[in-house]
């Protein structure tokens, strides 16, 4: 049974749980995210107690929130919840004041959109005609990663940039990308 | 540029194992694009290995199982919660449909209750029950009295007519003082005891017939002689030297006798409650009582009770009562009286019965011919059948008339005061 649970997809399991109440499938779901909630706690405490305390806290209150919440995009809302847990503790003790950019979710709530764009025949000529159009060091670092295959170490080493640098270049190449593409009527 | 068009790709986010690897190198090329191009679209991952990465320790494993244990006892919790939410939902299901019930229930079982009562009062505490259960006992009674009488004149028929005589004569007189309601104890007393002293003396050699001499008359409420006379009779039966029994039966007969009488007085002066007042002698009791005068009381009192309708078949019941009651009705009184007699009770049968104006018009017909302490009686119940009424001004004048009276003196004058307060 647990095995069949482990092949179901968050949104499968997420209906499991609401409709049947099985509290099996919902420790399955969150066991796919445990470390991942801890790594983002780790990110903005730097310390392990504190994002231990983080995760504990926000799949408690993912529990209660669930119930409230019509949930299309699991893995963002999760992430939703656990940062702005993580900012709200830390504007509590007024260690870090860091802004939210929401940006970053709206991207991955947009994923099933972004994957439509896939399927489209003429995407990759805009996509050839819109590079140009992006700031240089992300149109750089996209065309290190998907077409010469790189790893984001190489691109460190090759552009001299770090690799949170990279890694955002990278990401927020990608998404002014697609709100070009989008925009532009593809 | 052609790799390009694989810019958004679709992938689960990274497990613990990929995790650790992509932290320690341990990948292989292929699988590292693979992981960091899902990086570059999940910010929950990318944030992760932000985290991680400067991390001293990677993924300290006991504390993610820690979490784990407590997140899976709360998420069992909680699913516990909503189990038994939904069981009091249904359980507060059928507690609605109880009480949507609980009216039609209550008003079941209140009518239930009135049926139940109604059943009750009518068999057992209707006034026409009670009055039936009356009837029925004074005929009991009655039916003791024919049976004891039957067994005394078999009894007596061994006795010499002389002594039988004797006695009877000595106490007829008496008789008919009593059927009147006068007392004359002290001096009557004496007389009987001396009767049956000579009665024993003479029938000494008379042999037993029944041995069901017994106390004639033993009840709770039933007023005996006072100590004195009592014990001048056990005297007497003592110095009489008396070792027969029927020493005892006379003596007890003797009891019985001033009891009735006594009983009687009482039924007299209040006759308002003689309806519930039992003549208490049993079968075997009555019959040693041996006595005309007794039996004669006893119909007094069951006529007083019974229906005038069922009063004539009482009445025939019994050829030695009937007898008996000739031979001391014509002493007792007059016919005319003895009709007034008859209405009287009848009035009262009606009065307690709360018929009052057939208790007015018998009780009215009584009044004509009754006597001076029987017209006192009729008087105070004719005027509270007029009051049950309401016809205070038929019962003014009656209670005014009862005003000198010793007996009603005080219910009258309070009548008075009540009606005028009205």
């Amino acid at each position: 049974m647990a095995r069949q649970l482990k092949n179901l997809d968050d949104l499968e399991l997420l209906r499991l749980y609401k409709e049947n109440n099985k509290a099996e499938a919902l420790s399955i779901l969150f066991k796919r995210y445990y470390h991942l909630v801890y790594g983002v706690g780790m990110k903005y405490f730097k310390n392990s107690e504190r994002a231990k305390d983080i995760t504990s806290h926000v799949f408690e209150k993912l529990i209660k929130e669930l119930k409230k919440h019509d949930i299309e995009y699991f893995k963002a809302w999760l992430y939703r919840v656990a940062r702005n847990e993580c900012l709200m503790e830390i504007r509590k003790n007024k260690t870090i004041t860091k802004p939210i950019d929401e940006s970053r979710v709206e991207y991955m709530e947009n994923e099933e959109e972004l994957h439509q764009l896939r399927e489209k025949e003429d995407l990759l000529s805009k996509m050839e005609l819109e590079i140009k159009h992006i700031p240089k060091e992300q149109r750089d670092c996209i065309m290190l990663f998907y077409l010469k295959r790189k790893t984001y170490k190489e691109i460190c080493q090759e552009t001299g940039f770090t690799f949170m640098q990279v890694k955002s270049h990278i990401q927020n190449g990608k998404r002014n990308l697609k709100n070009r593409i989008l925009k532009a009527g593809g | 540029m052609a790799e390009l068009k694989n810019i958004w790709t679709s992938s689960d986010c990274l497990s613990e194992k990929q995790l650790v690897s992509y932290l320690e190198d341990k990948l292989e090329r292929e699988e590292i694009f693979m992981l960091e191009d899902h990086l570059s679209g999940c910010a929950l991952c990318s944030d992760a290995i932000d985290g991680l990465m400067d991390s001293d320790i990677l993924l300290p494993s006991d504390a993610l199982t820690d979490i784990e244990e407590r997140t899976n006892s709360r998420i069992q919790y909680e699913t516990d919660q909503v189990a038994l939410s939904n069981q009091n939902q249904n359980l507060k299901g059928h507690k609605g449909k109880k009480k949507r019930f609980a009216p039609f229930a209550a008003a079941a079982s209140i009518l239930l209750l009135i049926f139940g009562g109604w059943i009750v009062y009518s068999k057992y505490l209707s006034p026409q029950h009670t009055d039936h259960a009356t009837l029925a006992k004074s005929q009991e009674v009655k039916g003791d009295y024919s049976e004891s009488v039957d067994e005394n004149s078999i009894e007596l028929s061994g006795i010499e007519t002389e002594s039988k005589d004797k006695f009877s004569k000595k106490r007829e007189p008496k008789i008919a003082n009593k059927s009147q309601g006068q007392k004359e104890a002290p001096s009557e007393l004496e007389e009987v005891v001396a009767a049956s002293k000579t009665f024993v003396k003479e029938n000494k050699a008379v042999p037993r017939v029944k041995r069901r001499a017994k106390p004639a008359v033993v009840a709770k409420n039933i007023p005996t002689l006072s100590k004195p006379a009592i014990a001048k009779l056990e005297e007497d039966s003592k110095t009489l030297d008396v070792s027969d029994r029927r020493q005892s039966k006379i003596s007890s007969a003797v009891v019985a006798k001033q009891s009735a009488e006594e009983k009687r007085d009482i039924a007299y002066q209040s006759p308002s409650v003689s309806n519930t007042y039992q003549v208490p002698i049993s079968r075997g009791k009555a019959k040693d009582l041996e006595s005309s005068e007794s039996i004669s009381a006893v119909q007094k009192q069951s006529q007083y009770n019974a229906s005038p309708k069922l009063k004539s078949k009482k009445q025939g019941m019994s050829r030695s009562s009937s007898v008996l009651k000739e031979t001391a009705g014509d002493e007792v009184a007059g016919y005319g009286k003895k009709e007034a007699t008859d209405d009287y009770s009848d009035g009262l049968y009606y009065y307690n019965k709360q018929e009052y104006r057939k208790s007015i018009r018998r009780l009215s017909k009584a009044l004509k011919d009754a006597s001076a302490e029987q017209k006192e009686d009729i008087q105070y119940h004719l005027a509270m059948s007029y009051l049950k009424l309401g016809r205070d001004d038929q019962a003014e004048p009656l209670l005014d008339a009862l005003k000198k009276s010793s007996k009603y003196r005080i219910q009258s004058e309070r009548m008075i005061q009540e009606i005028q307060s009205r």
